[in-house]
């Protein structure tokens, strides 16, 4: 038992952690080596309003500092999680950003210092190697996607709604309120806050005209306000949940309902977070972790919602379903 | 919170409404503060007449369940956490009657000489 599943665990901790570390370490000391040959300021930054410069040991600094979170991301994905014999989809997801972040910075550090090797050059040809090395490293994280393996099936832990008993001519409604967890406001208001310093930031350092940068935190409050609670509501028609602000609305319409029923639902670990998460085959709405409704569709997607006396919502689902 | 109405049976709409309510608060998925669904809103769903809604929120506004405020809605009182306990207690008595053979109008005579008047 404890065999298979270290097997079935070796790919994701050869992504998150081994290639990590041994493409971290060695692209450490080539720059450390690259750099120790470079008296000459070195472009280490490279900005709308000019180049800014640096002594060239910055760069190995700054590789480390930035590879340390990568390592630390990989690591963590690596280690946790050690009962479980599958990948969750985040897993997978944290595992390949690890990876990619980790090529990213030892190919553009080694890069940086080795295209200004001489001082001559006043304009180093840096900019073009930056778009492939980028690509580069998506590639990566793209190609260690698929040889990892699949990501755990969620959709086996419904526990099937009996129909409600509704006499003919009946008609029934079910509504309930889903309010995101505390936790969540805190994480979301503190990226908000992050994110709106960076803009002031950045707005001061390059005197305006960067209102792309301001847009983005009112953009994070509005996601936060859309996000915060939801209506759901099951009637003949089927399942409607709606944001309070009314947008965004999710619909399935009772025809297309194939099963329904209550799941336990853990953002981090299943959606790695809260708020509209997954894919277009299995798609969520997340304000909490614990019990949800669980819709399978006809053609075979499926849609969740963390909500409060789910069993009685899917109940009813299953009821008009079958009428 | 579930509601539902049978327009077969005899009982009106409104109490039909009132007693989903009633029902909801005392199996407690309906707690002190919740808000009920607009009653357009619910009308629409039940494909029902919007009044017979509001007659149903203003009887149980009456009873002391409902607290209708305008641009608010309709919302659950403390009073009606303590009365859906009250239920549940009536219904574990009528049982228990049930099951020692005393019909309802020994129940009904036992209930009025507990009460003091």
């Amino acid at each position: 038992m404890s065999t298979t599943r270290a097997i079935r665990r070796l790919p994701l901790f050869v992504v998150a952690a081994v290639v990590p570390v041994v493409v971290l370490v060695g692209s450490l000391i080539v720059a450390a080596l690259l750099a120790a040959g470079i008296t000459h300021p070195v472009v280490v930054h490279f900005g709308v309003n000019g180049n800014s410069t640096a002594p060239a040991w910055t760069i190995p600094i700054a590789m480390f500092g930035v590879g340390l979170i990568a390592l630390a991301l990989g690591l963590g994905v690596a280690i946790a999680r050690p009962d479980s014999r599958h990948l969750s989809f985040a897993q997978k997801v944290l595992a390949v950003i690890a990876l990619g972040q980790s090529v990213l910075v030892a190919a553009l550090g080694v890069w940086l210092l080795a295209v200004q090797q001489s001082a001559d050059a006043p304009t180093p040809p840096v900019l073009p190697g930056i778009p492939i090395i980028v690509g580069g490293g998506l590639l990566i994280a793209v190609i260690a996607w698929f040889l990892l393996p699949p990501a755990e099936a969620w959709g086996s832990r419904m526990r099937t709604a009996e129909p409600l008993a509704l006499a003919p001519g009946e008609r029934a409604v079910w509504t309930a309120t889903t309010r995101l967890t505390t936790l969540a406001i805190v994480v979301l208001v503190v990226a908000i806050l992050l994110v709106a310093s960076v803009a002031i930031v950045v707005t001061v350092l390059t005197a305006g005209a960067t209102w792309i940068v301001l847009a983005l935190p009112v953009i994070l409050v509005a996601v936060l306000f859309s996000s915060s609670s939801y209506g759901v509501r099951v009637d003949e028609n089927g399942l409607r949940v709606r944001s309070a602000l009314g947008w965004p609305v999710f619909s399935i319409p009772a025809r297309e309902v194939e099963s329904a029923g209550v799941s336990a639902i853990e953002p981090l670990r299943e959606f790695g977070g809260w708020g509209l998460r997954g894919t277009p085959r299995r798609f969520a709405v997340v304000t909490r972790g614990g019990e949800g409704l669980e819709v399978h569709r006809r053609d075979g997607r499926v849609f969740l919602v963390t909500v409060d006396d789910a069993a009685t919502g899917a109940a009813l689902l299953t009821a008009v379903a079958e009428r | 919170m579930l509601f539902r109405i049978d327009p077969a049976s005899s009982v009106p709409l409104f109490d039909q409404l009132a007693a989903s309510v009633r029902a909801e608060v005392s199996r407690g998925a309906l707690r002190a503060g919740d808000r009920l669904p607009a009653a357009r809103e619910l009308a629409a769903s039940l494909d029902i007449n919007v009044h017979t809604v509001l007659h149903a929120y203003q009887e149980l506004r009456d009873e002391g369940l409902l607290d209708l405020r305008r641009g608010r809605g309709a919302v659950v009182t403390a009073n009606a956490e303590a009365s859906g306990e009250l239920i549940a207690a009536i219904r574990t008595l009528v049982i228990d009657a049930q099951s020692r053979g005393v019909g309802l109008a020994t129940l009904t005579a036992l209930l009025r000489e507990e009460y003091p008047s």
